[in-house]
């Protein structure tokens, strides 16, 4: 995964952080399709995920103060989504995650130039995935979405969800593991299709 | 199936949060430094002020100047890394959690060492009050702890109990310093009761303030005074010319 977007963001960041108002519009093009993917993959409601979007922007434009000079603007991002999803699970008693398999095989990204069986096969392949997902750990998932889907580093996942790089790396190995048990040999061939 | 197109929603979510952010601009880093610049030197002229109105540094009975002096310059570079390490949390030098709560909690044990070490150096009386150094300690971090704590309002995702903390040990450390330079006594229950238990003091209560203000919570944000509105609440605010959007 190319990281030339995540210097961009960075940079965008940096930038409005010391007052150029139009770094901002550059960073949400870079960052509200992974923040969406994001929100999206833990939440059902696609209007929610949508308006912890906006809030986590307006709290990163709040705070742009405190963004520290050469920073990662990704892991911050993160952490701030998703203490505010925390927030709503908690005040709304909202169910995290859990999303339907029909929901995920819609938002899964396909390489466009595959053939169609090909296509299927990903799809389907993404539901039992979604679904075997749904039986890890909220924990565990989330620091294997982190790495896997969002493309974060260990020591990245570790800083958004405020552990150790050693405590996401046994999540991430146990829901690899949970997934192997689930998908068997197959997913070895497809996983980094769906991913 | 969406009844809204998903790139026309997503345009109209990001017009929406422009508009937000434009109608309530926010500090940049370079005012943000301004003000914490202020706030600092505020701090330092009320601590001051108050150890002043205390009584200012005192040299009891026969107390050499120099042994004042090594009290608190050895204890001054402790409060320097204390603050150090509280100023750069979150940046890539400090960003473990770890060594900001190890930090915190060694502070008081490693001052009521470094005062004990100069135990038997100094002969005069020991007359120092409890109350007095304790009062001293507390009055003079209640400035910084609260300034700082407003400066960084809502800044901390991850740990905000743990920043909290350590600007309530940072605060607290500096204001023991000031208590350092009037205190006669070097006994180390002394130290432990009139100047750690303040520095304690007030992590707690950095801690417990840290993790109520500087965390970040799901809110219609009042951004200058103007409300952002939320897509799944019901807003009057004006800036809604959007329809609400649909599941994708």
């Amino acid at each position: 995964m190319s990281d030339h977007w995540r210097e961009a963001a960075s940079a965008a960041m940096d930038r409005y952080a010391c007052g150029d108002d139009s770094a901002f519009s550059e960073l949400y093009d870079l960052l509200a399709p992974r923040l969406t993917a994001f929100l999206a993959r833990r939440i059902r409601d696609d209007a929610l995920a949508s308006d912890l979007v906006q809030q986590t922007f307006l709290q990163m434009h709040a705070s742009r103060r405190h963004f520290s000079e050469g920073a990662d603007v990704m892991p911050w991002a993160f952490a701030i989504a998703r203490r505010l999803l925390i927030d709503v699970v908690r005040k709304s008693g909202r169910e995290i995650i859990g999303d339907d398999g029909g929901g995920r095989e819609e938002r899964e990204s396909v390489a466009p130039d595959l053939p169609p069986d090909r296509i299927v096969a990903q799809r389907r392949l993404a539901a039992r995935v979604g679904e075997a997902l749904e039986r890890v750990p909220e924990g565990q998932r989330l620091a294997f979405e982190l790495v896997k889907g969002d493309g974060l580093s260990l020591a990245e996942a570790a800083e958004v969800l405020g552990t150790t790089v050693a405590a996401v790396k046994l999540r991430v190995h146990r829901t690899y593991e949970a997934l192997r048990a689930a998908l068997g040999e197959e997913m070895h061939e497809e996983l980094d299709g769906v991913w | 199936m969406s009844s809204i197109d998903p790139a026309s929603a997503s345009l109209a979510l990001k017009a929406r949060i422009m508009a937000a952010a434009a109608a309530a601009p926010s500090p940049t880093r370079h005012q943000g430094r301004r003000a914490t610049r202020f706030v600092v030197a505020a701090a330092i002229a009320a601590g001051i002020a108050f150890f002043e109105l205390g009584g200012g540094i005192a040299q009891p009975g026969d107390r050499p100047l120099l042994l004042t002096v090594r009290i608190a310059d050895g204890w001054a570079l402790a409060c320097a890394g204390l603050t150090w390490l509280a100023a750069r949390f979150g940046t890539p030098q400090v960003r473990t959690p770890e060594v900001l709560r190890a930090a915190c909690m060694a502070a008081p044990v490693a001052l009521v060492l470094w005062v004990a070490r100069f135990h038997g150096d100094y002969t005069g009386p020991p007359t120092a009050s409890l109350w007095a150094c304790a009062a001293t300690s507390l009055a003079c971090a209640v400035v910084p702890l609260a300034g700082l704590l407003w400066t960084r309002r809502g800044s901390e995702p991850r740990h905000p109990a743990t920043m909290g903390g350590a600007i309530g040990a940072a605060s607290g450390a500096w204001a023991g310093l000031l208590g350092l330079l009037r205190c006669p006594d070097t006994a180390a229950l002394h130290a432990l009761l009139a100047h750690a238990t303040p520095l304690l003091l007030t992590t707690l209560v950095g801690a417990l303030a840290g993790a109520r203000l500087l965390g970040i919570r799901r809110r219609g944000y009042r951004l200058g005074g103007l409300r952002s509105p939320s897509i799944c609440e019901p807003s009057s605010a004006p800036m809604t010319a959007s329809p609400p959007m649909g599941r994708m």
